[in-house]
């Protein structure tokens, strides 16, 4: 039968085209993505992933972490292309920076392809479990480095690293002298308002109903312990590097602290679901909302000095109201 | 055939019969006890919270919140969801109530059909496309998108020969379900602070809306519940069949239509108010009719009076169940309804309608 | 098949096997693959980072260097691959599981497969906090499977009866919705990412490791799967008509269920839930190959060309890439709806 015939044709075709398919995925056994142009000098940083070669001079660098983006824009960096996890999380300072530079990861979603169309020389990132997936692709594209982000890392770690993959350790240098500075004035100045106000660190919820209370191992937290500030129970109790979910009803476990900082967006209104537990009678009767002592800041989860520097004047800004 | 038929259930005409006075009385009794324990899950979901407040001061509080320091929990949180709760309660009670009746479908629910995925969607769109952030704005919308979804829905299901049957109003609400939440998921992924926005009222809370809401919503809630008494004794009739109703001299389309509006409005108010929350509207029905048999005046009746019980009840235990956290109200009924589904659909026969 | 004439028939004879294919299932094998090949083409040419044809044949072929030949030969050849790989499987998978309960609606996916194996990632992730694709996969599969057995075994009673199973599938995809929500809403946000974008089902995992890891566990089921569709197909007569003809009744069905729950597990451990393939697949396959009943080439070469054109779908149609899982909820559901629809027209 003729039909017949040509079925095996169409076998042995069909056969053929898969075995230069499979030819074809085999014979990639160089490893690419050195690019060619870059430039010859290199050196080695240290990253989450051990020792990495990178440019000694980058010139075109993707961040695509929150972290590093503020660190580099902190340093004058205008990354080419960065994350975006939503323009109202971005601290006011960078915005307009921001706003223009190519979004390369969006959702937690990271383009590959249109990193690599913008030819980048350097990625910078933190190693948080959404990243690490991808790295090996990232690593074929360029260079990348991610900071650890581990139960030591705190916010100070970010633009420690990203300063050390940039050559901007002179720019750290200056950031950190005058974060130190401010601390140590703010301290001082302040001192008798420090040893008698308790803090607690809070945030809205995703969902309606519950608020967050977050550790003093945050961001947050971290400035005010560099502060010799004191927490609150609620603060106090809920463990490094998680946060307590407590329903609405529950503003009594907010009762012994002074003052409250919450996570406010770009534009000052609060982050997330947390207006709801605001408008309540319940939160509004709390001592600390009632001195005036209920604070917002837009550089709640801070990724470079300046943000930390922001947290400082949030912080003062409750401290002058302490007589 | 590509779907197999379901195991529609026949049913019977009500017959009076000379016993009508004394079920009659069994009706009430019942009826008695339901709003008893209604008035016990108001008192409950007053009284019982994450923050525990002592019984004592619980009345004075009510005619004096500045009594006690725990006056502001009372009147700032638990009345306000003791009213929402009240009023969706009774709004998907009596919405599966009547859509249970009028597609003949022993499984209709507003959840199950797709009325929640329409509201979440067009909420969505709201929030991410026209910067809407203000609850008062999702209310309409969601009332909106409730109402698209139920009539798409509902014509998918009737498209065919045989009419709506339950298979296959249960087989439109899956698809379009999903159609729509790929939709919403698609839009939220492309638009990350959309997602922050919406996801307290998308998990269904009692807390989704302030009180203003309910006195904004309840009107139309009892319009949709006028509307459902309004249509009850053609549904009735409907329930022996379209040719005996006919004959009958009931105005079946008249009945049908009553019937859409009410549904829609019941179920879209309700979607917004609290968002979507499954499962009420379809356990409800199933209760009242196994206290008061197939009579859809009773039916609504009661579905008013139980479906706020089971709605309080559910909210009762999310407060206690997780704390010092709460469990939105829509998965705690997720959790009691489903087993129940199962449950019913295990049954060789579903009881008739 | 009450079909008057005989219809044209193919048949194909080696050593004591025999296959009799239908001209109409023939034309629509080679036009499923004439399919999968212009849209894996498409696939190959387009993404973010513009590349002309000729460079795209050139890396294929082995000519070039550096970024332009990974992005070809380790992203998006691994890519086309995989879509194209797990699309047979699934469709495969749903084509078994069709013709085991004789409804469309026993695919897997309808059944809470995919939610049950969310759960079990997102318990592996945000709960144990274990490390790792492998852990997550391993999750995924032992929750989908739980959630399949708790499916099958609700729903069973005095057989098997399609209504219930959906109805079943529905109310235990809702509980397990509401566990799954509870657990994101309060994660921790850098996790709650990763385990929302898990969620969606995507295929940006694929490379050339994760393919050669699959490959071989998916090449044994396809072949498996190959040796067992003759007496499936018997056994969509009924039971005792199947016994009749020489299968082995309970021994098939048990071996089915085992290589169609492996097909769709192993896929979802990968890529994450990607809803209504197996569901569609099958149907679409159907009415292409003219065929009565479920087959099976074509279910699995459909499912290739849907996960393959999905894919390209999710990638390309909007400014910034989606999950595939997305594409195939809203191109499935919307399937799903329209034969609804049909079906009742013809009545």
């Amino acid at each position: 039968m003729n039909t017949q015939f040509r079925f095996r044709k169409t076998l042995l075709a069909l056969g053929g085209a898969a075995l230069a398919l499979a030819l074809a995925a085999c014979s990639t056994s160089a490893p690419g993505g050195e690019d060619a142009s870059a430039s010859a000098a290199t050196r080695s940083v240290s990253t989450a992933n051990g020792s990495v070669k990178i440019p000694a001079h980058p010139k075109r660098i993707v961040s695509i972490h929150s972290f590093s983006t503020e660190s580099l824009l902190d340093f004058g960096i205008t990354p080419v292309g960065v994350e975006d996890a939503g323009a109202e999380y971005v601290p006011q300072r960078y915005l307009k920076r921001w706003e223009p530079i190519e979004k390369v990861v969006q959702g937690g979603k990271v383009n590959l392809e249109k990193i690599a169309a913008l030819k980048p020389d350097l990625i910078i990132g933190v190693d948080v479990p959404y990243l690490r997936d991808v790295y090996p692709k990232l690593e074929a594209i360029a260079p990348t480095v991610f900071a650890p982000f581990d139960e030591k890392s705190t916010w100070a770690t970010y633009p420690a690293y990203t300063a050390d993959y940039i050559n901007a350790e002179p720019k750290l240098t200056e950031l950190k002298k005058r974060y130190d500075d401010r601390i140590a004035e703010v301290s001082k100045t302040y001192a008798d308002q420090l040893a008698k106000t308790k803090w607690a660190i809070i945030q809205g919820g995703f969902d309606d109903g519950n608020y967050w209370i977050y550790s003093d191992k945050t961001q947050v937290g971290t400035v005010l312990s560099a502060l010799g500030a004191k927490f609150a129970s609620a603060t106090a109790g809920t463990p490094a590097g998680q946060n307590q979910s407590v329903s609405y009803e529950r503003t009594d476990l907010l009762s012994d602290a002074d003052a409250i900082v919450y996570y406010e967006n770009n534009d000052g209104t609060p982050a997330n679901n947390i207006a709801k537990l605001f408008a309540l009678p319940g939160y509004q009767e709390l001592p600390a909302v009632k001195a005036g002592l209920s604070i917002g800041t837009q550089d709640f989860l801070s990724g470079s000095y300046s943000d930390s520097l922001g947290i400082i004047d949030s912080i003062e800004s409750a401290l002058k109201k302490i007589k | 055939m590509l779907f197999d038929s379901p195991a529609r259930s026949a049913t019977p005409a009500p017959v009076p019969t000379a016993r009508t006075r004394v079920r009659l009385g069994r009706r009430l009794g019942w009826l008695i006890l339901a709003t008893c324990a209604l008035v016990a899950l108001c008192a409950a979901s007053i009284a019982i919270g994450a923050k525990p407040v002592p019984l004592a001061h619980i009345l004075p509080t009510l005619i004096d919140p500045d009594h006690f320091d725990d006056g502001a929990i009372i009147t700032g949180l638990r009345v306000p969801r003791t009213v929402l709760g009240l009023l969706a309660g009774a709004a998907l009670g009596v919405a599966g109530g009547v859509i249970q009746a009028f597609t003949r479908n022993p499984l209709a629910d507003p959840g199950i059909l797709g009325v929640n995925a329409g509201a979440a969607l067009a909420v969505t769109i709201g929030v991410a496309f026209f910067g809407m952030s203000a609850i008062g704005q999702y209310l309409w919308l969601a009332l909106a998108g409730a109402i698209i979804a139920t009539v798409v829905v509902w014509m998918i299901g009737a498209s065919a020969r045989e009419g709506a049957t339950a298979l296959r109003m249960t087989l439109a609400g899956v698809g379009v379900a999903a159609v729509l939440g790929g939709i919403s998921s698609t839009i939220q992924l492309d638009h990350p602070s959309t997602f922050q926005k919406m996801a307290g009222w998308g998990s269904g809370s009692l807390l989704a809306q302030p009180l203003s809401a309910a006195v904004a919503v309840g009107p139309v809630i009892v319009i949709g519940i006028l509307l459902a008494v309004i249509a009850s004794r053609g549904l009735n009739a409907l329930a022996i069949g379209d040719d005996v109703a006919t004959s009958l001299g009931t105005r079946a389309n008249i009945t049908r239509t009553l019937a859409i509006f009410a549904v829609t409005l019941l179920a879209g108010s309700a979607t917004a108010l609290v968002g979507p929350i499954a499962f009420v509207g379809l356990m409800i029905p199933h209760v009242a009719r196994a206290i008061v048999g197939p009579a859809q005046g009773w039916i609504l009746a009661y579905s008013v009076v139980l479906g706020p019980c089971l709605l309080l009840a559910a909210d009762v235990a999310g407060r206690v169940l997780m704390q010092p956290a709460e469990l939105p109200v829509g998965l705690v009924t997720a959790f009691v309804g489903a087993p129940v589904l199962i449950l019913l659909v295990r049954r060789s026969r579903v009881a008739a309608l | 098949m009450r079909a008057v004439k005989p219809p044209v028939h193919l048949v194909w004879r080696t050593r004591g096997l025999s296959l009799r294919i239908p001209r109409r299932t023939l034309i629509a094998v080679a036009g499923l693959l004439l399919m999968a090949v212009v849209v894996g083409v498409f696939s190959l040419a387009t993404g973010d980072y513009i590349l002309s044809i000729g460079q795209v044949a050139g890396a294929l072929f082995g000519h070039a260097t550096g970024i332009e030949s990974t992005i070809v030969l380790e992203w998006r050849l691994p890519r086309v691959l995989t879509a194209l790989l797990f699309g047979a499987a699934l469709g495969l998978s749903g084509a078994i599981f069709q013709s085991l309960t004789r409804n469309p609606l026993g695919s897997p996916d309808i059944i809470g497969f995919d939610t049950g194996a969310y759960t079990g990632a997102l318990i592996v992730m945000l709960v144990l906090n274990l490390p790792g694709g492998v852990t997550t996969a391993a999750g995924a599969v032992i929750g989908g499977l739980l959630t399949a057995a708790a499916v099958y075994v609700l729903a069973y009673r005095n057989g098997m009866v399609g209504f219930r199973l959906i109805v079943v599938g529905i109310g235990v995809t809702a509980m397990l919705t509401s566990v799954n929500t509870w657990l994101i809403l309060h994660a921790d946000t850098q996790q709650a990412v990763n385990a929302g974008f898990w969620g969606a089902g995507s295929l940006d995992r694929s490379g050339m490791d994760q393919l050669s890891i699959a490959i071989i566990p998916l090449l044994v089921l396809f072949l498996a799967a190959i040796l067992i569709t003759p007496a499936l197909g018997l056994l969509e007569l009924g039971d005792d008509a199947g016994a009749q003809l020489g299968v082995a009744v309970e021994r098939t069905r048990l071996l089915a269920i085992i290589i169609g729950v492996g097909l769709s597990a192993l896929v979802t451990s990968f890529s994450g839930p990607i809803a209504f393939v197996a569901l569609a697949a099958p149907q679409i396959a159907r009415r292409l190959a003219g065929a009565a009943g479920i087959t099976f080439l074509p279910s699995a070469l459909t499912g290739a060309a849907l996960l393959l054109t999905a894919d390209a779908i999710a990638q390309h149609a909007l400014p910034d890439p989606v999950p595939v899982g997305l594409v195939t909820v809203i191109l499935g559901g919307g399937y799903f709806v329209w034969l609804l629809v049909a079906e009742g027209r013809r009545r």
